[in-house]
């Protein structure tokens, strides 16, 4: 009887830790998918923008598309994780990296020069990369 | 019914160690050189406003990226390590379901990732099991043979 009860409670502990922040998303191809296209395309324009800044072709009035597109890009991101329960570390990650695509547009309407672009470009590849690996690792965990 | 405690603790913490070993060392590479370049990245920004190509205002823009960078590779590393305790959790009680099933009598813990089941395994017309590792212990005809924790994580006696 008493090992019993025991038992039962290790079932209950291990139901406890089962329905609780332990908790976390499936692997959706879609975000990972969709995060490394964006990583591209930001990667891209940093790379064109760091050559340009200074004339007239890198101005921030040339490049407002640009983040409205990423915006957008972001938005779809976050709707699609965030179908799936557990997958709030994915939504926050975007939501970051939102707030850093905010914080460039506004370096950029101020004006930016190629050396903080060399420092924007790393903090973005990192943003990049840490989503998709936790992405990946998810993957990892359903194989 | 006996429990051979020390085996099963041993089958479980092998199962443990096993399963998040690799986890383990892949959240130590990432978080180190990724805190390390952050850290550098500030080490950039001072240098920049050093030779005064940004002023204290931009610094103080660029440290708050920054940040958000930081955070960024905290939520992967929090992330990597939800899913190592959740193969850890999944592995020890993979272990020790066969076991804990046997002693309640029906299937509480499953040895899959949704760890436990609240179904009993009984069918319920005949109050027999389908499967012959889920058969319920009657208590008053106890199994002959200890239990024995040479089993394979993830799968019943």
């Amino acid at each position: 009887m008493r090992k019993r009860s025991k038992a039962i409670l290790m079932a209950i502990v291990t139901l406890a830790v089962s329905c609780s922040s332990y908790f976390i998303a499936e692997y959706d191809p879609a975000v990972e998918g969709g995060a490394t296209d964006l990583q591209a395309k930001v990667d891209r324009f940093l790379i064109d923008l760091q050559q340009t800044t200074g004339t007239p072709g890198g101005d921030y009035e040339h490049h407002i598309g640009f983040y409205d597109e990423v915006r957008s890009d972001i938005e779809t991101l976050r709707d699609a994780a965030s179908v799936q329960r557990g997958n709030a570390l994915t939504v926050q990650s975007l939501d970051l990296i939102e707030k850093n695509v905010d914080k460039l547009e506004t370096m950029h309407a101020e004006g930016i020069s190629p050396e903080e672009i060399g420092v924007v470009r790393t903090l973005f590849d990192t943003q990049f990369r840490m989503l998709v690996k936790l992405e990946n690792a998810k993957k990892r965990k359903e194989n | 019914m006996n429990i051979d405690v020390d085996s099963l603790t041993h089958t479980m913490i092998d199962d443990v160690r096993h399963t998040i070993g690799e986890r383990w060392s892949t959240i130590r590479a990432v978080a180190e050189p990724e805190l390390r370049k952050l850290a550098q990245t500030i080490e950039d920004v001072s240098q920049l406003h050093a030779k005064g190509v940004i002023d204290a205002n931009r610094a103080f823009q660029l440290v708050e990226m920054q940040r958000n960078t930081a955070m960024s590779v905290l939520r992967t590393i929090e992330g990597l390590g939800v899913l190592t305790a959740r193969e850890a959790v999944d592995a020890a009680a993979g272990a020790a379901g066969a076991v804990v099933n046997r002693l309640v009598g029906f299937r509480l813990i499953s040895s899959t990732s949704n760890s436990i089941s609240q179904e009993p395994a009984n069918n319920p017309s005949t109050g027999r099991t389908k499967d012959k590792a889920d058969r319920p212990v009657s208590p008053a005809k106890p199994a002959q043979r200890p239990v024995k924790a040479k089993f394979k994580a993830g799968k019943d006696l």
